[in-house]
């Protein structure tokens, strides 16, 4: 299972706070951006938006549309943030 | 070390002495403490939501108190951030930072807000009887933040 992760104002769009997806094998961002539209069309688009960041298993670093995501991991997507 | 906490629980200013108590090295401590401001002029009750990510939000935290310790000369720092529901009125987040002497503490105390503001995973969500607003992040902030690479590349 990957486990998706929508915060801050994403959890609106998407219409929860978390998510898991059963996976027959390892996908890609793209990949996994397709099922989530194919549930909720437009959501791929939304999840786009320059200035949302992906992160995977909780490491802040720049994902490659093609970079491998497998079962256990966890991909959030982050909007621009807010603390303080 | 850095002291880093993420809870609902208020705080208070005391917490600030973990960072002087049986020391005689710290000439100086500065500590922000940031809270909540009534948006709703009032009118009715109001509360603020942070959003976090645990885990990541956690790691960020002492990700930007460590940068400040190892650019300025900081005898200890420590960041609280308050999450889940909040009322008007009640603080947010603390951050401090102690050194011998006082324009690191200063200096080391304001980049980690402007660091914090701009990087920390946090989401604020306004609350009234009229529904929820998540809130935007500001042009400001980035601005506040830019200022450090550059000090730091000039």
């Amino acid at each position: 299972m990957i486990t998706v992760v929508f915060l801050g104002r994403l959890r609106d769009v998407a219409g929860t706070r978390e998510q898991k997806l059963y996976v027959a094998s390892k996908t890609t961002l793209d990949g996994l951006l397709a099922i989530l539209d194919a549930q909720l069309p437009g959501l791929a688009a939304q999840l786009s938006e320059p200035g949302i960041r992906v992160v995977l298993n909780k490491v802040l670093r720049p994902l490659a549309p093609d970079a491998e995501i497998g079962p256990n991991d966890e991909v959030a997507f982050m909007p621009p943030v807010t603390g303080g | 070390m850095p002291i880093i906490r993420v809870q609902n629980e208020p705080f208070d200013l005391a917490e600030a002495d973990a960072l002087t108590a049986g020391r005689k090295d710290v000439g100086g401590m500065v500590v922000f403490i940031g809270r909540v401001r009534d948006f709703n002029d009032g009118q009715d009750v109001s509360t603020l939501f942070l959003d976090h990510y645990p885990g990541m939000t956690e790691a960020a935290l002492e990700a930007i108190a460590n940068q400040a310790e190892a650019r300025w000369p900081l005898t200890g720092s420590i960041i609280i951030h308050r999450v889940g529901e909040l009322l008007a009125g009640e603080p947010i987040v603390l951050v401090a930072a102690a050194s011998a002497h006082r324009h690191a503490a200063f200096d080391a105390c304001q980049f980690m807000m402007d660091v914090l503001k701009t990087e920390a995973p946090f989401w604020k969500r306004e609350q009234s009887k009229e529904g929820h607003k998540w809130v935007d992040a500001r042009d400001s902030d980035a601005a506040a933040r830019a200022r450090w690479s550059r000090e730091e590349n000039a």
